[in-house]
């Protein structure tokens, strides 16, 4: 039988806003202390997502990023950070062969076996999409109250490109905490291929479609670090890495053409013409060099940070870089900030750049280097961004918007200026 | 003899006891073995006090004394008499909801997870026998009526977290934490600000499941809940929190409710008072500006 219950209409305590202090001061009375703050957090897990829009001009790449980033404590001693990023990239871009811009020049093939017909002005760029799926997977464990290590997993896969990764990174804190010392190690194995199997053979006709297995490629990474709190206000890093890759480098894609530069007729206007092409060739280990040192300070009443950093880059394919970066956040309230961004990137090019195999004399067999590459990347080349972000914290989280212009220009390569955007934004979701 | 237990952890010591009828854990950020079993000890001792002090299963303390009474004035020491002034302002608080006489309940209702309803008649029987209101208290005189009893089981647990506490700071500058059967107080954070991690037990799985992680500064955590003490009828979930207005458990209160506040008294008067508040139990934590973790 069902019993039924006197439910009273007992009602909520009416003046409840009045309880939590009134309660307190009986507390305090019954304990007979002095009040106490209690200070809780909720377990402290917090998700950075984020989208990200990468256009070039031109109709060449534009990717769509979307990240997450988990961090959160396992305990007061653990901490485990989870790193996904889906891209999606589609667009054309430079193969390395010359624009050849008129397609009715027509020459004899230096080996006499034909006659050559330069294909149009379409093969100088090619339309590509891929999506890629990244996951890193971090867990940082304190020894003890000075000694933390971090173990790292990543795994990286596209239709035509594989990576996993490993690492392990020591840091050591300084008796007065002010010093941060960091010692790591990476290794990562790379799988890299053509979607249709196999990469060319180096420095091979394309037209021959000579191909081999799949690409492999080991790399090595040394990290030494120091981070130091200058004082209040100032925090500085310095990270020196060493990195070593053998294995495949070269991009199966990439070619480069053997070209003349040969005038229109119709214009008078000089235009490089293909005679043939060939895949592209890299040694096949690359040692490199970083140093990075950065600085953050803030100053002023309301907050205001300038955060600088230089690296300095340089490899034994004769690549050397150097990167200034500057950030300034200024609030605009307690809750919002704005903050431009400016970065000089410039570098000089690899030793085996070239702009494609020249034959001013097309008659004569061009004899071929060990190692080529047309790639714009190799190239010597000077690129600044300058953007601004946005920032503001939300009920629950924070919010970021950052629009970025970015602008390459190179010296020799057959594409010599990009141009691209970087939209971005940001929220950062606290657990509550 | 006793059964206190201490281990030192990789960066931190451990100590364990049985008391008040739970589990009790010190914790403190220390590996010094000395330092762990004094704290240990004077924990233990602080609870057993109190657990003798105030518990009404034995009969020879204050609250058998005033149970016993049957109308006449009992003086009370000091600290028993702070003890019922607290009562008295956590009733006027709670316009009656939290009361130390409504003890007499559990004689019909038996929360062991059966289907006993008690019969109305049972509960009418017993409703003049509740109420703070009709005891007399003239600091340092206590006079209840006969009949009635006091219970001071809503607060006994929580009060020795917070005195343990005290005496705990006394002996040691480091962070420790306190844990007495689920209720926590620790007076400062570790060492770089860090928490110490209190994990929220799932009422529907205790022990087994956990419903989420807490990093507790400093501060005092309560929950109330009816974890395993409930009764069942007709597919009704009776709680086990009663309302003294109504002799009734308190219809829609949630499965339990965890606060955070300055000291574990605080918290824990805080989740009760958001348990008797049944439905409304979240605005009421809401409008109390504390951390809290509600399980409908």
């Amino acid at each position: 039988m069902a019993v039924v219950l006197a439910v009273a209409d007992v009602g909520v305590i009416k003046n409840m806003n009045n309880i939590k202090s009134n309660l307190s001061i009986a507390t305090c009375t019954l304990l007979g202390g002095t009040a106490q703050q209690a200070n809780a957090i909720e377990n402290s897990w917090d998700l950075d997502s984020s989208l990200l829009y990468y256009s070039e001009d031109d109709d060449r790449v534009s990717v769509t990023k979307a990240m997450a980033f988990l961090t959160g404590d396992l305990s007061s001693d653990d901490t485990v950070n989870v790193n996904l990023v889906l891209d999606t990239m589609s667009g054309a871009t430079p193969t390395g062969a010359v624009r050849s811009k008129n397609s009715s020049v027509s020459f004899s093939s230096a080996s006499g076996a034909g006659s050559s017909t330069v294909d149009g002005g379409s093969v100088d760029r090619v339309n590509f999409s891929d999506t890629r799926l990244g996951i890193a997977l971090s867990w940082a464990h304190s020894q003890d109250r000075l000694t933390t290590l971090t173990y790292g997993g990543s795994l990286s896969v596209e239709k035509d490109y594989q990576s996993y990764g490993a690492s392990i990174n020591y840091s050591l804190d300084s008796e007065d905490r002010l010093t941060t010392y960091t010692a790591g190690f990476a290794g990562s194995f790379d799988e890299i291929y053509r979607k249709t199997d196999g990469t060319p053979e180096p420095l091979s006709f394309v037209d021959d479609n000579n191909m081999f297995s799949n690409g492999e490629r080991y790399s090595y990474d040394f990290i030494l670090g120091v981070s130091k709190v200058l004082n209040r206000k100032t925090i500085g890093q310095l990270n020196y890495t060493i990195s070593y890759s053998d294995g495949y480098h070269t991009d199966p894609y990439k070619v480069i053409s053997e070209a003349s530069l040969v005038e229109d007729t119709d214009t008078g206007e000089f235009a490089w013409a293909e005679l043939n092409r060939y895949y592209e060739a890299r040694p096949d280990n690359r040692l490199r060099h970083v140093i990075f040192t950065s600085m953050a300070h803030q100053y002023g009443d309301t907050g205001e940070t300038v955060h600088a950093s230089y690296r300095f880059y340089t490899d034994d394919w004769g690549i050397s870089s150097n990167t200034i970066d500057l950030t300034h956040r200024t609030p605009l309230s307690a809750k919002s900030y704005i903050e431009p961004h400016f970065r000089y990137y410039q570098q000089s090019a690899a030793d085996f750049f070239l702009h494609s195999f020249v034959n001013e004399d097309v008659s004569t067999p061009i004899i071929l280097p060990e190692f080529a590459s047309s790639d714009y990347r190799l190239d010597e080349g000077l690129g600044i961004t300058t953007g601004i972000e946005y920032g503001t914290k939300l009920s629950g989280g924070n919010f970021r918007a950052r629009i970025e212009f970015i602008n390459w220009q190179y010296e020799e390569a057959e594409y010599d200026e990009t141009k691209a955007l970087v939209l971005q934004v940001s929220y950062q979701k606290l657990f509550d | 003899m006793t059964n206190i237990t201490t281990e030192i952890k990789n960066n931190y010591s451990l100590g364990r006891f049985d008391a008040m009828a739970c589990p009790c854990e010190i914790l403190v950020e220390s590996v010094d073995k000395k330092l762990i079993k004094e704290l240990t000890k004077l924990a233990y001792q602080e609870a057993k006090r109190i657990e003798q002090k105030f518990s009404r299963y034995t009969n020879d303390n204050i609250i058998f004394k005033i149970n016993n009474s049957r109308g006449a004035p009992v003086t009370v020491d000091d600290e028993t008499a702070l003890m019922f002034d607290f009562a008295n302002q956590c009733y006027d608080l709670s316009e009656g909801k939290f009361d130390i006489t409504s003890g007499v309940l559990r004689k019909i209702w038996k929360f062991d997870g059966s289907d006993n309803i008690p019969a109305d008649k049972e509960v009418n029987l017993l409703k003049p026998n509740i109420g703070w209101h009709k005891v007399k208290w003239d600091r340092p005189i206590m006079n209840l009526p006969a009949e009635m009893e006091i219970d001071l089981g809503g607060i006994g647990k929580e009060y020795a977290v917070d005195s343990t506490v005290k005496i705990l700071k006394e002996h040691t500058d480091k962070s420790f934490l306190v844990n007495f059967g689920g209720d926590i107080a620790c007076p400062k954070p570790k060492e770089d600000n860090k928490p110490w991690y209190i994990g929220l037990d799932d009422p529907s799985h205790t022990g087994e499941k956990s419903v989420g992680q807490i990093a507790l500064y400093q501060g005092g955590l309560a929950t109330s809940g009816d974890a395993r003490r409930f009764l069942l009828k007709d597919g009704k979930r009776y709680s086990h929190i009663l309302d003294p207005l109504t002799a009734y458990p308190v219809p829609d209160a949630p499965r339990s409710v965890t606060v955070i506040s300055n000291t574990c008294i605080e918290a824990g008067m805080l989740s009760t008072f958001a348990m008797l508040q049944g439905k409304d139990a979240k605005d009421f934590l809401e409008a109390q500006d504390v951390k809290y973790w509600c399980v409908p």
